[in-house]
């Protein structure tokens, strides 16, 4: 290969970047949030946001294929429905399988806080999800 | 299909959830007062680059190959389609390859490869006499043949078969009276269905007890395609066939697949041996010399063909010693003695066809491989063309980031798309071919039936094979393409000064290949027309031209035996006294229809030990004027020459000479060898006439002796008149018709024209000659397609030179030549190859030329010059276009 070749850049998505800074994280949220039961797209987004006190917003590009990769690994289920205002949406429920995800993930979530935070010096405190 | 509908319907879903969620946002934005525009604008900003989002959101389902594999495919296919000219050629080119290839490979698999459709045919063996030309009598059929008397024997003693059986295929007739029809009927022993393993779909087959001597007309079993034809597929069994004028009851029914022994016919009736004497006048089942039966057996496991060929050499001198009858020729009982069976393979049945189309049909097979090489060769250098075209857009692929591997798998997919539409095409050429072959092979009287396969194997390699040759050289340069540094490529991309000269290399091999391989089949195509020509115009010694052949059966009138004479002379003038027929002979040998009857003679008070060959024709008066056979010495025969006169015949000039007699033949007297049906007998020569051919146009002419029909005391209840008009032959034919209603409705007519007979012997040939023709002839045309596309390539690059020439000041004239220069250079190389190569190819041939040599230097050279003129036009077009630009306009092209 000759050495003066441009390497051809990679189709590359800043998106998929931060996916993988939350991966995990972010799933954790989403099967949180589908506990209190289905959700569409948007209604989720809304929710982490509001829960958050509009500190964590889940932006399209990195909840859409989070939900998608939720759905292709049985976690969630989807069917479309209608909203309140008479849209067609997509809503998103939680499965048994995604239960048992999420109970695992929290565990998981709650293992690396409290490591952290022992690493960090800070006391634990427990916080409600 | 449901799987590619839901991949459409999911994606369409995704569009409608992100539409969705878009709708959500903007309208809970308008709900907290955010004016319209405004929130449009907001929610667009938060959401980003929304197709992108799908894609990635898609991704995670990993399916994204699947989307872009669809994508590049219709990609391909814009691009396919807006070079038409280039998609048609490339399509056109793999269809002929895969098409010829596939029926002449069928029709050679049908013919020579198949197994016969029954069970385990592999352990089936023919039987048949070692020595068959020292038999003397009656030979019915070009496959080994046995007396009824030798089938007895082996059916009681039939060792190392497990089960053996007789067939012999034959007409019935189902007219009564009028125009003659009829049925492709099979004589079968009791055993013939059970031995090959056939069942029937209805009712039963024969079984042993069908089939005993003196059992009368015991039903008939019918093939499923008669069935088709006669009773429409409903009800048969029971029903009543007239065959040879005696009532018949179906009673079961092949399966379709089944079409008999002999490949190529098939046969409609099937019914047992023992019936032979109910359904003809004469039978055949207690003679030594009427060689009527076939035979088949299925060895019995453990035994080998070999053992049992050689036990049967053991039992041979018992069968043939209790199965000599009175009626055998004294002289000859020796050699019968001594005659001995074998056997031979024969699970791929027996064929006529086999023999006569095996070595054409290999022919052509090869012929047909060359045509897939050009036509790889032509694809390739289409191929190279298109992709080398297009390393400019590549390179600007590549520069705004396309990936190196989707470029290649762009090319790749358009390869695909080719040679997918190319074999599909092929696959319907070659179902047209393979019916318009068998159609060719069809002649009125001999129905050619034969079991086409598309055989998936062969069309998958040739898809491979086109495949490889679209993927290779499409693939080749798009690899160079995808490694050149982009900026390099669009530098030279243009119209360079002096780019592209190394790469006209390799299309100038494939050039040249074409060239070569083209010769060599326009060389086959040019001698095998030579040699039907030749075989056409060859005069066999008589007109053929102007005479029909009428075949006559009034057996259904029931003459007997000795008035048979008298009926045919006053039939014969009747047909005289037409007024449009000049002429009218009957013989019992129609010539060159590859019918024949020979007998030993010598002359008589020389010693019977000095016997020569001779052939005979039994003939009315005037055969001689019908076909306008010269008579050079002596009479012809007339109304003098009866039953009571002394035997006399008219012989040929090569008969003369045979015997020594020199001029003087009128008069001499020869003797006839002893035949099963008649005795020693001495003739008087009285005329002598030109030599003419006998049975075949290739054979040469060989000794004829004429003898009177009117001095026959056996004559038959069929006749075959020759006549002679100078009127059309329909308008003949109708009044023949005619005359022959007038005098019974009970007399069966059939009519054939002379050279339409002759014409249909050369089969062989003509099919040889017009495929060849066919494949010469595409050739050729890939050739100038391929060479045209060579020359408008390098034309197209040497623009900017060409510009700079002319601008230099070099003539239009100056330009052609240096362009043809290239062109003449190749084909020079190809045609010097394609010569020796085609000298090489035609002794391969040389069994299947008549009157002309394999490596005929007459031919070569027009084969040469007809190629050379052709691709000299196909390469001045691109010159002349060359010559006609504008040094301006060309120079600043860049």
């Amino acid at each position: 290969m000759p050495t003066s070749m441009k390497k051809p850049a990679e189709k590359a998505s800043p998106y998929q970047n931060r996916i993988e800074l939350l991966q995990g994280t972010l799933d954790m949220l989403i099967l949180q949030t589908l506990q209190w039961g289905p959700q569409h797209g948007y209604g989720i987004s809304q929710a982490i946001r509001t829960r958050s006190g509009d500190v964590l917003q889940v932006e399209t590009g990195s909840l859409y294929p989070a939900l998608h990769r939720l759905e292709r690994q049985g976690w969630v289920h989807s069917e479309w429905k209608l909203t309140e205002s008479n849209q067609r949406a997509r809503y998103y429920r939680i499965t048994a399988t995604g239960k048992k995800q999420l109970a695992s993930d929290h565990g998981r979530w709650q293992q690396m806080v409290e490591a952290i935070g022992a690493i960090m010096g800070i006391e634990p405190e427990r916080s409600e999800p | 299909m449901s799987w590619w509908q839901f991949f459409a319907r999911w994606r369409s879903d995704l569009d409608e959830e992100i539409e969705a969620q878009i709708h959500m946002a903007v309208r809970d934005r308008v709900e907290r007062g955010v004016p319209l525009e405004q929130a449009r604008v907001a929610v667009a900003k938060e959401f980003g680059n929304v197709p992108l989002v799908m894609d990635v959101t898609r991704a995670m389902w990993g399916w994204e190959w699947l989307e872009r594999a669809s994508q590049d495919l219709k990609y391909a296919l814009r691009r396919l389609i807006k070079a038409p000219g280039f998609t048609i050629a490339a399509v056109a080119t793999l269809a002929l390859g895969i098409g010829a290839n596939t029926a002449i490979f069928e029709l050679l698999d049908a013919v020579l490869l198949q197994s016969l459709p029954v069970k385990n045919p592999q352990q089936l063996a023919e039987v048949h006499v070692v020595d068959m030309d020292k038999a003397r009598g009656s030979v019915f059929s070009g496959y080994p043949v046995v007396t009824n008397l030798i089938w007895e024997k082996l059916r009681e003693d039939h060792q190392g078969f497990s089960g053996i059986a007789a067939w012999r295929d034959t007409q019935f007739s189902r007219d009564s009276g009028g125009n003659a029809r009829f049925v492709n009927g099979l004589w079968v022993s009791g055993d013939f269905f059970r031995v090959l393993g056939v069942p029937p779909i209805q009712g039963r087959v024969f079984t042993v007890e069908d089939d005993r001597r003196g059992c009368g007309l015991p039903g008939a079993v019918i093939s499923y395609g008669f069935w088709q034809q006669e009773f429409g597929g409903g009800p048969a069994l029971g029903r009543k066939l007239l065959l040879n004028d005696k009532p018949v009851e179906v009673i079961g029914i092949t399966p379709s697949s089944f079409f008999g022994v002999a490949v190529g016919r098939s046969f409609d009736v099937a019914v047992p041996v023992c019936s032979q004497p109910y359904r003809e006048t004469r039978s055949l089942l207690d003679s030594s010399t009427e060689w009527w039966l076939s035979l088949i057996g299925r060895l019995d496991p453990g035994w080998s063909v070999k053992q049992v060929a050689a036990y049967l050499g053991a039992i041979s001198p018992g069968i043939f010693a209790s199965t000599l009858r009175p009626d055998y020729p004294v002289e000859s009982v020796k050699d019968y003695l001594a005659m001995k069976l074998t056997a031979a393979p024969s699970a791929a049945g027996v064929s006529m066809l086999r023999e006569t189309y095996s070595d054409p049909l290999k022919f052509l097979l090869g012929i047909s491989g060359f045509v897939l090489l050009i036509t790889c060769a032509n694809l390739a250098s289409l191929m190279l063309a298109r992709t080398s075209a297009r390393e400019r857009e590549m390179a600007v692929r590549l520069a705004i980031g396309a990936g190196r591997w989707r470029l290649i798998w762009q090319v790749l997919s358009e390869s695909l798309l080719l040679s997918l539409a190319g074999a599909l095409a092929g696959a319907a050429l070659a179902r047209m071919l393979s019916h318009g072959l068998v159609a060719y092979l069809n002649t009125k009287d001999d129905a050619v039936t034969l079991d086409f396969k598309l055989d998936c194997r062969l069309f998958a390699f040739l898809l491979a094979v086109s495949l490889v040759t679209c993927v290779l050289f499409g693939l080749a340069p798009a690899l160079r393409a995808s490694r050149t540094t982009p900026g390099a490529a669009m530098k030279t991309g243009g119209h360079g000064m002096t780019a592209g000269r190394g790469r006209l290399g390799f299309r100038g091999v494939l050039v040249v290949s074409q060239v070569a391989l083209s010769l060599v089949l326009l060389f086959s195509a040019l001698l095998f027309t030579e040699s039907l020509r030749n075989l056409l115009l060859n005069d066999p010694g008589f007109r053929t031209d102007g005479v029909l052949i009428a075949a006559l059966d009034f057996t259904r009138l029931q003459i007997p035996v000795e008035r048979r004479g008298a009926f045919q002379r006053q039939l014969l003038d009747r047909i005289r006294a037409i007024p449009s027929v000049d002429a009218a002979a009957d013989t019992n040998v129609v010539p060159l229809s590859g019918a024949g009857w020979g007998n030993t003679v010598w002359i008589d008070g020389h010693d019977s030990t000095q016997r020569h060959d001779s052939n005979f024709s039994a003939v009315s008066s005037d055969y001689f004027k019908t076909l306008r056979i010269p008579i050079v010495a002596g009479r012809d025969f007339n109304d003098r020459d009866t039953t009571q006169s002394p035997r006399v015949a008219v012989v040929n000039e090569t008969f003369a000479r045979k015997l020594g007699l020199g001029a003087n033949a009128v008069g001499a007297r020869f003797w006839r060898e002893a035949t099963p049906s008649s005795p020693e007998e001495l003739n008087e020569i009285v005329g002598v006439v030109k030599d003419t051919k006998y049975r075949h146009i290739r054979r040469p002419a060989g000794a004829i002796a004429y003898l009177a029909l009117s001095q026959d005391k056996d004559a038959e209840s069929t006749m075959r008149i020759l006549v002679r008009s100078g009127l059309p032959m329909d308008a003949v034919e109708q009044a023949i018709r005619r005359t022959i209603r007038e005098v019974s409705s009970g007399i069966s007519f059939d009519f054939t024209g002379l050279q339409e007979q002759i014409r249909q012997s050369l089969l062989a040939e003509r099919l040889l000659a017009t495929l060849s023709g066919f494949f010469g002839a595409l050739a050729v045309v890939l050739a100038m397609i391929g060479l045209y596309g060579v020359m408008s390539y390098t034309v197209a690059e040497r623009t900017n030179e060409i510009g700079i020439r002319m601008a230099l000041g070099a003539g239009r004239a100056n330009v052609i030549v240096m362009i043809l220069g290239k062109a003449v250079r190749m084909l020079v190389v190809g045609l010097v190859l394609g010569a020796g190569l085609s000298l090489a190819a035609a002794s391969a041939a040389s069994a299947m030329l008549f009157g002309l040599k394999p490596r005929d230097p007459a031919t070569l050279a027009l084969a040469t010059v007809l190629l050379a003129v052709v691709a000299l036009a196909a390469s001045y077009l691109p010159a002349r276009r060359g010559s006609k630009l504008d040094p301006i306009a060309s120079l600043r092209e860049e």
